[in-house]
């Protein structure tokens, strides 16, 4: 009985709870400014919990502000302001008492162009739970390295070599690699800019099996400009324009029947 | 049934809406996690505080250093002046006792002075140029001989020193002078005898034995002509090098050498190339040692590799683009280099060559090994005299043990600091005003 | 026209081989006298004798005219000075680097960096008078205060005024390194929840340390060849100390001690000036090549 209990401890841990709403995060009236230039006008979006939610929209639009609004990587940008709210499980992250190492923490970033820190395969995925003292047991890591890695399904193939330099890989696996890193931390939350945009189609695709793995545990939310991927990995969209949400909601309603002509016109390709 | 999931439900969300944020870290939490997170936010802030402390430092000492040259060197740009009733007897005059007239008005002031130590403390009031200023006088104006005027007259070094700080309300002592001379310091300056006037003499004179003459027309003249030399010198064998390694030559294991070469000349210590100076310029081609032009051409070998690399980054700047577009209209290579390339680098270079010379007018160490740290009273008149430089003066002066020097110093560092800020604006201006951007 | 093309390049050339033969100038100069002087002087009792004393060569008269060249203190002086100098550069260049590159804000970096710079355009014979004027009576008094003699032209007084001097110089070098290591790399660390300083000490500054390293030997050759503070803070007799309170003197100041005011340049003194400028050339040669190596490396692994 007790072992039971704590088998259900452990997938409970593995696995954050979704709220009663079923919403992750949410965005109320975010606004950005770079200066006096505003990025963004009063976006309201609700992020389901535990599924992948795709951004789209033209260049320049705002889907990488608003992405970077969600962990707080704004607080590296220069001159950025910030106003609205964005909730993570109900609590406004923009709270000026919010710590921004708890915050990242449960909200992982995955970036563009694969960066693996120039250490090892097993320090890339160590970094975050040994920086976040998340686990102290020179075992337990291990186990929880092994585990990542099975998990972006890189184990198989770096199993021998866990020592050699992350940057030793190639792109598909760089990228996975820093999925890893970015899951290794038991995020609730992973964000994912353009991560395939720098790989062939063999590597995307293994990325996009991957995020179809992932969303059974992990909140993903990810930009992307290819509609393909978008209408194949995501369950919601939402497409950005000039700084407005045009449209968002279920992907299949959104790629077949869009509301507005805007929508239409980007999926249907005739700008972007 | 429905019921009570809705029931389960309200209470669920009461349940999520009491939960305390996880995001937000209060410090009395006992919490391990919490634990961790206070030592690391802790360990940020001290970093970050180290980091901002490291750069305070820098600026401290920047503060203190120029807080220091100027507090030291301003009273240098004031002479104390002696008010005396100078009477310029004929007798004396065709005599050229110039030194007893002083003497006999500084007994006129103070009357009733028998001891002889008494009188030459009273005597060393007045700086010891006195009778040459005297000599001036008269021979300006002969129709003075045989009258009595009021002259102002210098004072000697200590008793400046002592008359300005006292004027300055720091009354330190300085154990150079006797109590009889405080008393007739004070004295003259309660009678409104004594003065503090610009220092002309300072910008007018070269070195002298006597603090109170001691000035850096000689060691400032020395510089620019040394300069000179040393830009007529490094400029065009500078900048030709660079065109030849970045336009013409090929890229070869020689063009690599080359570079490494010039890489690493421009990081060899100054003071070797005094060494080479030494031996080949004075040693070999029997060059006139302290002169100015052998220094420049010292100074020469030690901006050359800077001019070098300044002049090849300008020429690199200039877009490929630019060079094809030329040469599509038939120039040649040459052409290519000297109507377009060289020309729209030109401000670059310019500012890397004004950069340079800054550098070579601050520079000390190699001056000293070709003998240039001579005692230099007047102005260098050929490129072939002794001559000696604005920084070099400092470091003379520097080791002069004697009080008066020590402002004098601070003022020279004023004047050569002065000279280095104006090249650099100049070189800030070349770059605003003509750089094209690509 | 095509004559005249080639006289053009030919003179350009014939610039460019000038420019080079300095560097074979300095070599030859430099190393004939050397030669010379180990000529007179075994190369053992140079480099591994233990007392030094060049005045007495001056009197060709008396016995051991020779005078003594062991120059293990000059250089264990010249050492211990670096050392100095670095233990204040290496810190506060490295420090104010990473606040400026990773915590300052834009337009503190605008300003502060070229005020920081003109630390770096103070000629040395300023910084010799700083020393001498202020920090020697300083660093004495606060010594006295403790209950330490320092000497009054102490290794202390040279060292920090020479490192002080090197703090610009080292702090452009490293910006220059930490901000070319890419700027994904740290938005990587700092995305999964790292803080600056976790990301500086186990990302960027682990990524960046060939650049850091060779910034730190430039550093280093720096201090070794620098004359003017030295001459005018530190000491003239050649002490064999590691003692940064007492007075040490430097492979530099001895150049120009032996040197200055002499005519007679085929005395073993004059020469010994010789022998010492060449183990200086040496010595920064290696750290400049070595300086040179690691960061081409580096920037290998980056472009």
């Amino acid at each position: 009985m007790v072992k039971n209990m704590n088998a259900e401890k452990k997938k409970t841990e593995d696995i954050a709870e979704c709220g009663p709403e079923n919403i992750r995060m949410k965005t109320q009236n975010l606004s950005v400014f770079y200066n006096n230039d505003q990025a963004l006008h009063d976006i309201n979006l609700d992020i389901a919990c535990n599924k992948v939610t795709a951004l789209i929209g033209p260049s320049g639009c705002g889907k990488s502000t608003f992405m970077r609004c969600l962990n707080r990587m704004n607080d590296y940008v220069e001159n950025c302001r910030v106003t609205g709210k964005v909730r993570l499980d109900g609590f406004n992250i923009y709270k000026d008492n919010v710590d921004t190492i708890l915050l990242r923490q449960k909200v992982g970033m995955v970036f563009q162009k694969p960066n693996p820190f120039p250490k090892s395969i097993y320090e890339n995925v160590a970094y975050g739970p040994k920086i976040h003292h998340l686990i102290d047991n020179k075992d337990e890591l291990d186990a929880l390295v092994e585990k990542t890695l099975r998990r972006v399904g890189l184990w198989d193939e770096v199993a021998d070599r866990l020592a050699a330099p992350g940057t030793s890989l190639s792109g598909g696996q760089q990228q996975r690699l820093c999925i890893a890193r970015a899951i290794a931390t038991k995020p609730e939350v992973v964000l994912m800019d353009e991560p395939c945009s720098a790989l062939d189609p063999i590597a995307t695709a293994r990325i996009e099996e991957l995020i179809a793995e992932l969303e059974k545990k992990f909140t993903i939310v990810i930009i992307t400009h290819s509609m393909q991927q978008a209408e194949r990995v995501s369950h919601h969209t939402a497409f950005f324009h000039m700084g407005h949400i045009i449209e968002a909601g279920d992907t299949q309603k959104i790629f077949n029947d869009p509301e507005h002509q805007k929508t239409k016109d980007y999926i249907g390709g005739k700008f972007g | 049934m429905i019921k009570l999931f809705e029931r389960r439900t309200r209470i669920a969300m009461h349940r999520v809406k009491r939960k305390k944020s996880p995001f937000i870290y209060k410090s009395y939490s006992k919490k391990p996690k919490h634990r961790w997170l206070r030592k690391r936010n802790a360990q940020e802030r001290r970093f970050k505080r180290t980091g901002f402390i490291a750069i305070l430092i820098a600026f401290l000492f920047l503060a203190s250093l120029v807080w220091n040259i100027f507090s030291n060197g301003y009273s240098a740009f004031t002479e104390t002046q002696i008010q005396l009733p100078v009477t310029f007897e004929a007798e004396l005059i065709e005599k050229d006792a110039y030194r007893t007239i002083i003497q006999n008005s500084l007994l006129e002031l103070f009357p009733g002075i028998e001891d002889r130590k008494e009188k030459r403390d009273l005597f060393s009031l007045v700086s010891r140029n006195a009778p040459h200023i005297l000599k001036d006088i008269i021979e300006e104006n002969p129709e003075a001989i045989d009258r009595k005027a009021m002259v102002w007259i210098p004072a000697s070094s200590a008793i400046s020193i002592f008359y300005k700080q006292h004027v300055h309300e720091q009354a330190k002592r300085s154990g150079k002078i006797s109590p009889s001379q405080v008393a007739w310091v004070t004295d003259l300056a309660r009678t409104k005898n004594m003065r503090l006037k610009f220092n002309w003499a300072f910008f007018k004179n070269g070195d002298s034995r006597e603090a109170e003459q001691a000035g850096v027309l000689a060691s400032t003249m020395g510089s620019f002509m040394t300069i000179l030399i040393c830009v007529l010198m490094a400029f065009p064998l500078g900048v030709a090098t660079a065109i030849y390694l970045e336009e013409f030559a090929r890229k070869s294991w020689f063009t690599d050498f080359i570079e490494i070469n010039i890489n690493n000349l421009a990081a060899v210590p100054s003071i070797i190339f005094g060494l080479l100076g030494l031996s080949i310029y004075l040693n070999i081609f029997g060059l006139p040692r302290s002169s100015s032009l052998v220094g420049g051409m010292v100074l020469a070998l030690l901006i050359l590799p800077v001019i070098v690399i300044a002049t090849r980054n300008a020429l690199q700047a200039v877009p490929p683009s630019i060079r094809y577009a030329a040469a599509a209209l038939g120039a040649t290579p040459t052409q290519v280099v000297f109507h377009h390339t060289l020309i729209y680098a030109l401000p670059g270079i310019m500012t890397g060559v004004i950069l340079s010379i800054a550098r070579a007018f601050g520079e000390t160490a190699p001056l000293l090994m070709i003998g240039m740290v001579a005692f230099i009273a007047d102005v260098p008149k050929t490129f072939t005299d002794p001559a000696t430089t604005l920084p070099v003066q400092v470091y003379l002066w520097a080791n002069n043990p004697e009080l008066g020097f020590v402002e004098k110093t601070a003022a020279a560092i004023m004047v050569l600091l002065t000279f280095m800020v104006l090249i650099n604006l100049l070189a800030i201006y070349i770059r605003r005003r003509f750089e094209i951007k690509w | 026209m095509a004559k005249f093309e080639e006289l053009i390049k030919a003179s350009l050339l014939a610039c460019t081989m000038l420019s080079v033969l300095v560097t074979g100038l300095i070599v030859l100069s430099v190393f004939s006298e050397t030669l010379r002087f180990f000529s007179h002087v075994p190369l053992a009792d140079f480099f591994f004798g233990t007392e030094w004393s060049p005045q007495t060569a001056m009197r060709t008269d008396q016995a051991g005219s020779s005078g003594t060249f062991g120059a293990v203190p000059i250089f264990m002086g010249t050492f211990l000075v670096t050392l100095i100098a670095m233990a204040v550069a290496a810190p506060l260049g490295l420090y104010a680097a990473i606040f400026l590159s990773v915590y300052a804000s834009a337009g503190f970096r605008a300003w502060a960096k070229p005020v920081l710079e003109i630390l770096a355009g103070v000629p040395s014979v300023v910084y010799g008078y700083f020393a001498v004027i202020t920090l020697a009576p300083i660093l004495r008094a606060g010594g006295d205060m403790i209950g330490l003699s320092i000497a009054s032209e102490s290794a202390l007084t040279a060292g920090t005024v020479m490192g002080i001097m090197i703090t610009p110089y080292v702090m452009s070098l490293s910006e220059d390194v930490i901000s070319s290591v890419p700027k994904s790399l740290s938005f990587g660390s700092l995305a999964i929840g790292a803080t600056q300083s976790e990301t500086i000490k186990k990302v960027i500054l682990p990524a960046a340390l060939p650049g850091i390293v060779s910034a730190l030997l430039l550093g280093v050759s720096r201090g070794v060849g620098e004359t003017m503070v030295v001459v005018m803070a530190a000491g003239l007799a050649a002490n064999l100390t590691l003692n940064p309170l007492e007075s040490v003197t430097t492979a530099t100041v001895q150049i120009v001690t032996l040197l200055v005011g002499d005519h007679e340049f085929d005395s073993d003194k004059t020469l010994a000036a010789f022998a010492l400028g060449f183990s200086l050339f040496f010595m920064t040669l290696l750290l400049n090549i070595a300086a040179l190596i690691i960061v081409k490396r580096y920037r290998e692994q980056y472009d």
